[in-house]
């Protein structure tokens, strides 16, 4: 009976007037693919640490349970399609809360589940106000319905990850403390475990039929007027000048000042030059101008033969 | 003797032009520097030296006059000068203003719906009492309030029989509650806990479902498939202003969905200063020549073609005009309205200068005002209560669509989807195919016979269509538009259908307006919708939304036909 329960249904004879001899080849032959599809729960095809098919049948047997349960928790889905021999469907614990290394300890005192301790009447007002909208939970809400017919008890409990203490649920409406509205933490995640049996405390599994995220608007929104000012443009000079009197030993005077900045400014417009901008004075300044006579009578200094050859043009080819 | 000039040979680099230089200007835009004086350099040629007439702005001070939306009316209502304020129902901040203008009363006419509440009102029973008694009056409900089996097989039908005997009524118990003394109308003498659990059960339907009415929104003008209310503000006891509201094609309220159809004084006045900021967008250019500039926006890709009118209008702000641009913030609650008395700005200097609105220079061009009906702008911004940013739309419930067909010469109103009893959408198309073949099983159609006759001409006086496409023929109306009214359409398997929806079971015969139904098409869809409020209360409501249709189509309605076919 046990071995039929594993989609194995020659297990269950459904002629009874089998003889001992065919009914104990038929449990044989039943015993020895269960033992086929436990060896293939405990080691991949291609694990070399897998025993030798020699071994006594109830060893095997003892050993490959024991390796099956050690490979549940990595691949469940694998161990169920060896074990059923085709694909089932698995429903592995929840490991959203789970620590998987030290670093996340501490992230993991903040994601533990906090009962909030919401009102049977709370959470039907929201679990039925919800499964209109949404379409997942209008599948959750016929079961319930059925089930209700049915006189089958279905549970609801909300437990709560919150980022930092709050301890109210978040599907709540908001409380006013100091005459400000005290929203839930961002981030705050809300479980709604839903079962038609009594819900485990530690463990669980399940199917996750929805998951959405809601924003509670503000009271107050942050508007802006936006004006057009003219606003001088001028920016602080990006130089610190030290200035030192022109004459050593003589003392500042306004007209000495006014002097040296004039001429750091000067200083400073001048390497902004460049021939179009000097004008007439662009033959003499800045001093790199270098002389030439069409007819050599003053010294001359030619760049005719220093231009580099130009790229031959390129020949247009008929097609 | 010969003539000769003397000329000079200039070097240096110039790269503004195209040069040798791979990196073409790039060496001139590095800015690079030699000594400090450099720094000036750019400095001057940027203008970051020069002298204005101007000082910087120091503090802003910002008169505005405040609103508060009060209460609504919908637009076939009568409303005269009082009455806006003196109107009944909810106040528009306590709810999302898509739910008190748009909310559709939910339908009482849903199998599942009756056992949701009938379950409801036990399980209320059974957390007060678990008296022997509650389950007495329990098997009473049952008798009392029986579940209607729907005929046929579909799985409403399955639901129903499953249910029936098991389950009751629970809307018929929910419309008893709300009357004024409901266990005189039950004519029975309850218990504590019936009592109390009857008290809860109606505090839950209020709560989850609302008004339970097979009604048409308040708001909603069927002959224009589109809703028209209208919102007024109160500053505080004196209405300031009067808001016709329009929802956007996605069903929503935002500040752009209302036009002024009336502006009074703004009451609440309240001065404030603020320090002034430049306006800036991430990654736009420093008004500093010497600054780190953020790499988030590369302005020197920007590819702009001059008729590209908005990209020039930011190059022209990110460049030129960007530092002559302050903004102060001003925290508004929603659902109210705020009107911009004056802006006075404090310089450096000492000086106070006045700044106008900006269309006070410029009528027709202006930001975020409200449009005013009569067209142009008011001078107040409204930010409603809406719930446009945190509304979740649920799957849809129902679904007309609204056509022209000029090959028939008619527009027309095609069920698209509509709710079966167990309020689940279904195809419209698919339940006239079964209830088709069911007539054609009931009146034993033979099959068509093929043994090589020659088929035989046939006149056909009018061809038939869908059952679920219901005509809309023009007519003209005595102010001389031109309407859309829903005829009669008898085919040649059965006589008119009722229609199974909301939207057309309503008020019939539909009348349309002629430009509700526009080239394309229009659908009207209804779906519920759910939204988080200010206060953090959930909101679920159902709402109808109109949205632009794909195309015109095709009933392919042809009268007077010829058409050949094997006889029988």
């Amino acid at each position: 009976m046990d071995a039929a329960l594993f989609d194995l249904p020659e297990a269950l004879p459904r002629a009874l007037d089998l003889s001992d001899d065919a009914l104990r080849a038929r449990a044989d032959a039943v015993a020895a693919t269960l033992l086929r599809r436990q060896c293939r729960a405990a080691w991949p095809p291609d694990n070399p640490g897998a025993p030798s098919t020699l071994a006594p049948p109830d060893d095997l047997m003892q050993t490959a349970a024991g390796a099956a349960q050690q490979r549940i928790a990595t691949a469940p889905d694998a161990v169920a399609e060896a074990l059923f021999g085709r694909k089932r469907l698995v429903l592995p614990e929840l490991d959203a809360l789970r620590v998987r290394s030290d670093t996340e300890r501490d992230e993991a005192a903040l994601r533990r589940p906090v009962n909030v301790h919401a009102t049977p009447e709370a959470v039907r007002r929201w679990l039925h106000a919800m499964w209109r909208v949404r379409a997942p939970l209008e599948r959750w809400r016929k079961v319930s319905l059925y089930a209700g017919a049915l006189s089958v008890a279905t549970h609801t409990e909300v437990t709560q990850l919150e980022p930092s203490p709050h301890g109210r649920w978040a599907a709540l409406s908001l409380t006013i403390a100091e005459g400000a509205l005290v929203m839930p933490p961002s981030g705050c995640v809300t479980l709604c475990r839903m079962s038609t049996g009594p819900l485990a405390e530690q463990r669980w599994c399940g199917l996750l039929l929805d998951e959405w995220t809601e924003v509670i608007p503000n009271d107050r929104e942050l508007t802006g007027v936006a004006f057009h000012y003219d606003d001088p443009g001028a920016e602080a000079p990006q130089v610190v000048l030290v200035a030192v009197p022109p004459v050593a030993g003589q003392r500042w005077t306004r007209e000495v000042l006014f002097d040296v900045l004039d001429d750091t400014f000067e200083r400073a417009q001048v390497r902004a030059g460049d021939a179009s901008l000097l004008g007439p004075l662009s033959r003499v300044l800045p001093a790199l101008c270098l002389g030439a006579n069409s007819a050599n009578q003053t010294a001359s200094t030619l760049f005719t033969g220093l231009q580099a050859d130009p790229a031959p043009p390129r020949t247009e080819g008929s097609t | 003797m010969t003539v000769s000039y003397t000329f000079w040979n200039r070097l240096e680099p110039s790269p503004r032009t195209a040069s040798p230089d791979p990196r073409g200007v790039s060496r001139a835009l590095a800015a690079e520097v030699h000594d400090p004086r450099w720094f000036l350099t750019r400095q001057w040629q940027l203008g970051e030296l020069r002298g204005e007439d101007a000082a910087s702005p120091a503090w802003i001070e910002l008169t505005t006059h405040a609103a508060i939306d009060a209460t609504w009316r919908a637009s076939n209502e009568p409303v005269d000068d009082t009455s806006l304020l003196t109107a009944s129902g909810p106040q528009l901040p306590a709810m999302p203003l898509e739910r008190a203008l748009l909310e559709e009363p939910e339908d009482g006419d849903d199998l599942s719906l009756s056992v949701e509440l009938a379950q409801t009102f036990e399980a209320l029973l059974r957390e007060r009492s678990r008296d022997a008694s509650d389950d007495a009056f329990v098997r009473w409900l049952r008798t009392r309030f029986p579940l209607r089996v729907p005929e046929g097989d579909d799985e409403a039908a399955r639901f129903a029989r499953v249910c029936a005997g098991r389950s009751w009524d629970g809307v018929r118990l929910a419309l008893l509650a709300t009357m004024d003394d409901p266990w005189r109308a039950l004519e029975i003498l309850p218990t504590d806990a019936q009592r109390a659990a009857l008290g809860a059960f109606v505090d839950h339907v209020r709560a989850v479902y609302g008004v339970l009415a097979s009604a048409p929104p308040r708001a909603w003008r069927s002959d224009r498939l589109a809703y028209e209310a209208t919102v007024g503000l109160v500053a505080p006891r004196t209405e300031a202003a009067r808001l016709r509201v329009h929802p956007g094609s996605d069903g929503t309220v935002d500040w752009y969905s209302a036009d002024a159809t009336r502006a009074e004084g703004f009451g609440v006045t309240r001065t404030r200063t603020f320090a002034p900021a430049n306006v800036r967008f991430r990654g736009m250019p420093n008004a500093r020549f010497w600054d780190f500039e953020s790499s988030r926006s590369d302005l020197g890709d920007l590819t702009v073609d001059l008729r590209d009118l908005g990209r020039l209008a930011v190059m022209d702000f990110a460049i030129v005009h960007g530092n002559d641009w302050f903004m102060v913030p001003l925290p508004m609650h929603v659902g109210t309205a705020c009107r911009v008395a004056s802006l006075r700005v404090h310089n450096v200097f000492g000086d106070v200068v006045e700044v106008c609105r900006a269309d006070a220079y410029s009528p027709g061009w202006s930001m975020f005002s409200t449009s005013a009906a009569g067209g142009g702008f008011t001078d107040f911004f409204h930010l409603p209560a809406t719930s446009s940013f945190t509304a979740q739309p649920g799957p849809v419930r129902e679904e007309v669509r609204f056509l022209c067909d000029e090959g028939a010469n008619l527009a027309w109103a095609v069920e698209e989807t509509v709710s079966d009893a167990i309020g689940v959408p279904r195809s419209a198309r698919e339940r006239a195919d079964v209830r088709r073949r069911a007539h054609d099983a009931a009146a034993l159609a033979p099959a068509p016979r093929d043994d090589g006759a020659p088929p035989v001409a046939q006149y056909t006086l009018q061809t038939d269509v869908p059952a679920y496409w219901y005509p809309l023929v023009p007519e003209r109306a005595s102010d001389g538009a031109v309407m859309l009214r829903e005829g009669v359409f008898v085919t040649s398997a059965q006589t008119a259908t009722p229609a199974e929806g909301r939207l057309l079971g309503e008020g019939r015969p539909l009348v349309l307006r002629s430009d509700a139904v526009p080239d394309g098409g229009v659908r009207v869809v209804r779906r519920r919708m759910a939204s988080r409020w200010i206060d953090g209360s959930l909101h679920v409501w159902t709402q109808r939304v109109a949205l632009p249709g794909a195309s015109d189509g095709s009933s392919g309605l042809r009268y007077d036909a010829l058409s050949w076919r094997v006889e029988r």
